[in-house]
C-alpha cells in the first residue's frame, strides 16, 4: 500500500464559518477571505475527514451515503480539491495516477455518475449588492454637507 | 399586427419577486430572454436571491443566469452568518459604552423570511437614545468598529416616523445572539419604519417592497394596527398605500389587514412612478454624481445636473408632505427641488469662499 494510501486526512475547522444548505456545504475561510460551496460530494467527504478515515474507506463511505458504487478516484479529486481551497489542514500529497484529471473520471464513470462527482465552487460576491443607504458612505464636508435625507453631525465623520 | 409592447422592466422585476418572500412561492413564468435582460439588474439591486428563490423549482434553473442567482443566494447565506457576528460585536462593544442600540431594517427585516441568504446584507442600521447619540457616535468612530458599517438613523425614525426612542424602546423586540441581546423595534414600529423609508427614498429598491411584504404575511396575530399606522391620518394613509403597492406589485397578503380597501384604490400616478423606479434599481443609479462648479458655468451641465437631481413624485410627495390623492405630483416636485436649491444656494458662498482661500477650485462642491 502507498503512504499516501494509509494517510487519514484531517478537515480543517478553525478559521471556517460553516453554513450547511439541504444538498451542499457552504463554507468562508476567515483567513483567506475566500467563499466555497462544496457539493453533496464533496460535502460527505469533508465532514467525514476526521484524521482516523483513510481514503479506501472514505470512498466506502461515500457509496452507502450516496447507495453508488464509489472509485477511489473520486475521492482523490475531492481530497485535491479541499486541499488546494485549504479545507484540510494539510493539503494531500498527490498520488492520483498522473493526468487522471475530473474530464477523464467522467469518461470513466459516464455521464449520469458525473452529478456524483465532488465538486467545489467559488463563490463570488454579486456586483452592486451593497446597502443602499448612501449616509454612512458620504463624509461629511465643511459647511455641513451631507446627501439628502442624511444629517452631518460632526465635519470630517460620516454622515447618518 | 403590431408586435405586442414588450413587459418594462419594472414589470418583470415584479413578476419575478412576486411572493418570493414565501417558504413556497408560486411557480414562476419567465422566459429565458427575460431573465437574461433582467439578471444584471437582480444582482446589482440586492434582489438575486429573491430571485433565484423563485425560479430554483424551475426549468430556468440550469440557466447561466439563474447559476449567478443562484452564488448571490450562496453569497448572501454566508453573509449572514458573518452578519450576525457583526452585530453581536457591535451589540456588545455599544453595551460596554453604557448605549443600548435598537437595530432596524437589515437584519430585523432579513429574520421574517425563510432562509437567511434570501436577503442582502448592508450597513447595521442602529438608533439610539439622542442623549447617547455622541457616546453612540465615540463608539463608531473607534478602532473596534472601523471594519463595520454602521449607519445612526435616529433622526430619520424620529422626523418621519413621529416616534421617539423611549417609545420605541419600551416596544422593543428582544432576541439573543449567543449570548448578546440585540433588540429591534416591535412589528408595529418597524413595520412602519420600513414603509416610511422605502417612500423617502422614493422605493427605488425592489427588496425594500419584499420586506414590506413579509412584515405584512408574517405579523403576529395580536399585530395592532393602530399603532402602526399612527394618529397622523396623512401618515396612515402613506403607510397603507405602500402595503398596497407591496399587494398589488408583488402579490402581498392584505385582505385580512385593514388597509385591505386602500391597497386596492392606489392614486393613479404611485404604481407607474414606483415602476418607473424599477427600471433603475441599483444603488448607483440613486447618487447623483457630485456637483462641479465646473458644471454649472455650462448650460448643458446645469440641464443635465438638474436632470440627476429633479425629485421622483414619491420623494417630493413625502418630503413636502403632500398627500396621496389624484393631483398630479409636479407642484411637489417644483417645490421640493426648490427647496433643495435653496439649500445648495446657501451654501455656495461657504464653498466658493473656500475654494478662493486654497486657491484652486474644489473638484466636488457639494450634493443636493
Amino acid at each position: 500500500m502507498k503512504r499516501a494510501e494509509r494517510l487519514a486526512p484531517e478537515a480543517r475547522i478553525k478559521g471556517l464559518v460553516v453554513h450547511p444548505l439541504d444538498e451542499e456545504v457552504l463554507v468562508y475561510d476567515l483567513e483567506r477571505h475566500k467563499a466555497h460551496c462544496l457539493n453533496k460530494s464533496a460535502a460527505l467527504i469533508w465532514n467525514r475527514c476526521d484524521g482516523k478515515t483513510g481514503v479506501a474507506d472514505l470512498a466506502q463511505y461515500l457509496g452507502e451515503e450516496l447507495k453508488a458504487p464509489v472509485d477511489e478516484e473520486m475521492v482523490w479529486l475531492a481530497l485535491d480539491q479541499l486541499g488546494k481551497t485549504g479545507l484540510l489542514r494539510e493539503e494531500m500529497p498527490a498520488a492520483r495516477k498522473p493526468g487522471l484529471s475530473r474530464r477523464e473520471l467522467i469518461k470513466r464513470i459516464g455521464v449520469g455518475g458525473a452529478m456524483a462527482l465532488p465538486l467545489i465552487t467559488s463563490i463570488v460576491a454579486p456586483k452592486a449588492a451593497q446597502a443602499a443607504t448612501t449616509c454612512g458612505s458620504v463624509i461629511c464636508q465643511a459647511g455641513n454637507i451631507c446627501p439628502t435625507g442624511c444629517t452631518c453631525l460632526s465635519v470630517g465623520a460620516a454622515c447618518v | 399586427m403590431a408586435e405586442p409592447r414588450a413587459k418594462s422592466t419594472g414589470l418583470l422585476i415584479a413578476q419575478i419577486l412576486a411572493q418570493s418572500w414565501r417558504e413556497s412561492p408560486p411557480p414562476l413564468e419567465c422566459s429565458a430572454e427575460d431573465l437574461t435582460g433582467i439578471a444584471p439588474l437582480l444582482l446589482g439591486s440586492g434582489a438575486a436571491a429573491l430571485a433565484w428563490w423563485r425560479i430554483r423549482h424551475s426549468e430556468l434553473r440550469s440557466s447561466p443566469e439563474a447559476l449567478q442567482l443562484q452564488n448571490a443566494y450562496h453569497h448572501f447565506t454566508l453573509e449572514s452568518d458573518l452578519h450576525e457576528r457583526d452585530i453581536k460585536q457591535v451589540f456588545s462593544l455599544f453595551y460596554t459604552a453604557g448605549v443600548e442600540p435598537l437595530l432596524v431594517k437589515g437584519w430585523a427585516s432579513a429574520r421574517l423570511y425563510p432562509e437567511p441568504g434570501m436577503r442582502v446584507y448592508g450597513d447595521i442600521d442602529l438608533c439610539v437614545r439622542p442623549e447617547q447619540q455622541e457616546a453612540a457616535l465615540a463608539v463608531i468612530k473607534g478602532p473596534e468598529c472601523k471594519h463595520y458599517n454602521l449607519d445612526l438613523v435616529y433622526d430619520e425614525l424620529n422626523r418621519l416616523g413621529n416616534r421617539s426612542f423611549d417609545e420605541l424602546s419600551a416596544r422593543s423586540q428582544r432576541f439573543t445572539l449567543d449570548e448578546v441581546e440585540v433588540r429591534i423595534p416591535g412589528p408595529e414600529d418597524h413595520l412602519r419604519i420600513q414603509c416610511l423609508h422605502l417612500l423617502k427614498h422614493g422605493a427605488w429598491r425592489p427588496l425594500w417592497l419584499c420586506d414590506i411584504a413579509a412584515a405584512v404575511e408574517n405579523r403576529p396575530a395580536d399585530f395592532d394596527w393602530d399603532l402602526c399606522l399612527g394618529k397622523d391620518s396623512r401618515k396612515a394613509d402613506w403607510i397603507a398605500c405602500t402595503i398596497g403597492l407591496a399587494h398589488q406589485l408583488l402579490g402581498a397578503h392584505v385582505e385580512d389587514t385593514p388597509v385591505a380597501g386602500r391597497a386596492k384604490r392606489l392614486p393613479g400616478w404611485l404604481i407607474p412612478a414606483v415602476l418607473k423606479q424599477w427600471e433603475k434599481p441599483c444603488a448607483a443609479d440613486h447618487h447623483p454624481p457630485e456637483l462641479m462648479l465646473a458644471t454649472l458655468r455650462h448650460r448643458t451641465g446645469l440641464l443635465r445636473a438638474i436632470r440627476g437631481r429633479w425629485p421622483d413624485p414619491i420623494q417630493a410627495t413625502i418630503w413636502m408632505g403632500g398627500s396621496f390623492n389624484e393631483l398630479p405630483r409636479l407642484p411637489f416636485q417644483l417645490r421640493y427641488f426648490q427647496a433643495q436649491a435653496m439649500r445648495f444656494l446657501a451654501r455656495l458662498p461657504g464653498a466658493l469662499g473656500k475654494e478662493h482661500d486654497s486657491g484652486k477650485e474644489s473638484s466636488s462642491l457639494c450634493v443636493f
